[in-house]
């Protein structure tokens, strides 16, 4: 019974579509999101393992200031598991992923991973922190292969976190979206942080930050202009037919 | 986990396990209350009825993604609104106002057609003994609010869902529900307001 003390609604007997599929119905293994986790995991750390092995390390490794190397390599890693675990595995008693609180997990972390690419940008051997001679164009030109490495590694955690997603994205997917390419991003910064040599702050802030960042907000930016468009027609198609007045 | 969402989390096992008549119980507990919550978002209860029907088939196509011991109920929720906002973009309503004295003008579909459409409220009359004349109108100006704070305030103000599962349905946090809940209940006392000035006094909920 409702606020306005009406009974609910006696519902229609079952569609022939309905009764047709329930009729066919055959026992199917429940959803285990640990094990989906798991599995997102394994194979997303194995594939960026592959892409930064046939990359290569970075020469200078031994030069680099071990405390912000391994801080930033451990935040990277830590933040992908963590956001992918906000993403793939609902709160208990819960069907679907709880978007508010992935979305905020991821909106803290990439701040934090910003914060500690600046660390580790300005502790690297050999630092200036001025712009090259070309400005920032010339810097976006120059790191055209670590985007372009970051855009390979993100790819894969990306598909299979959407592949493990279906049927499960909850109203508001723009919050889970920019959670799952934010686990992404945080692992293509791992990436780049263990393979590219340049030092210079420009790129490490300016294209490995950037690399960090931009697939949980490409990411947040189209899920949520698809939400509001959608929005938007609904509204206008209501406020079109004068529904009510 | 509340004893009706338990016994929903048991029946959706059952039925997961391949059990059908779990299924039936578990359409007749959920889909009155889900139509009725179709039917304040859509105003029309033909609609809501096929849309509610969708859901059930999506909810058993997707019924591999259940998590066993979890609260179907917001899942089940959050189903039935997607396809909802599916139905509201794909369909070519047929245009219905209503004039200053309360007859329906209608626009390109018959008078019964518009009889139905206008809200569920009319069609509550059948259910309901007599719902009163400010649950009409409120229900009418309901269908004026913007889509997602006519889903907020159903939900918390209408079927007493908690702030928490509300947001859980929507996909939002709490305070953005309880922002839309109280948006709407302002619009919606504007909007009664204008429509009667003798019921400006009154409290909806």
């Amino acid at each position: 019974m409702d606020t306005f003390g009406r009974p609910d609604p006696r519902p229609p007997p079952l569609s022939p579509a309905l009764a047709r599929a329930v009729a066919a119905t055959r026992p199917v293994r429940m959803r285990r999101p640990a094990r989906a986790l798991a599995g997102v995991v394994a194979a997303s750390l194995a594939y960026a393992a592959a892409i930064a092995t046939q990359l290569g390390v970075r020469a200078d490794l031994a030069a680099m200031p071990m405390f912000p190397f391994v801080v930033y390599a451990a935040a990277c890693l830590a933040s992908f598991l963590a956001l992918l675990r906000a993403v793939l595995v609902p709160p208990r008693e819960q069907v679907l992923p709880a978007g508010p609180a992935a979305s905020r997990a991821a909106a803290v972390i990439l701040a934090v991973l910003l914060a500690l690419d600046v660390l580790v940008a300005v502790t690297s051997p050999g630092a200036h922190l001025a712009l090259p001679p070309g400005g920032w164009a010339r810097v976006l030109v120059v790191g055209v292969p670590c985007l372009l490495t970051a855009l390979g590694v993100v790819s894969l955690p990306t598909g299979l976190g959407f592949f493990a997603l279906r049927r499960l994205m909850p109203l508001g997917g723009w919050r889970i979206a920019l959670a799952l390419g934010a686990a992404a991003g945080a692992l293509a910064g791992l990436v780049l942080h263990v393979h590219c040599p340049m030092n210079d702050p420009a790129h490490v802030i300016g294209v490995h930050g950037a690399a960090v960042l931009a697939p949980g907000l490409a990411l947040a930016a189209v899920f949520g202009a698809r939400s509001l468009s959608s929005r938007a027609k609904v509204d206008k198609r209501e406020q079109g037919t004068g529904h009510g007045t | 986990m509340e004893p009706e969402a338990l016994e929903a989390a048991e029946l959706m096992a059952r039925y997961c396990d391949g059990d059908v008549a779990a299924f039936h119980q578990l359409y007749a507990k959920l889909a009155p209350r889900v139509l009725a919550y179709l039917k304040g978002l859509l105003g029309e209860r033909a609609a809501a009825e096929d849309v509610l029907q969708q859901a059930f088939i999506k909810v058993h196509e997707a019924r591999a993604t259940y998590v066993r011991a979890a609260n179907p109920i917001p899942w089940i929720y959050t189903i039935a609104h997607r396809t909802c906002l599916d139905e509201l973009r794909r369909r070519k309503r047929s245009r219905v106002r209503l004039t200053k004295d309360g007859t329906v003008a209608t626009e390109g579909a018959s008078q019964t057609a518009h009889a139905a459409h206008i809200t569920g409220v009319a069609e509550g009359a059948h259910e309901s003994e007599e719902p009163s004349a400010e649950a009409v109108a409120a229900m009418a100006a309901l269908q004026r609010l913007p889509e997602n704070q006519r889903q907020a305030l159903i939900l918390t103000k209408v079927h007493g869902r908690s702030i928490a599962e509300a947001a859980q349905i929507a996909g939002t946090t709490p305070g953005a529900i309880k922002l839309r809940a109280h948006r709407a209940y302002v619009t919606l006392r504007e909007l009664l307001k204008r429509k009667d000035p003798a019921a400006s006094g009154k409290e909806l909920a």
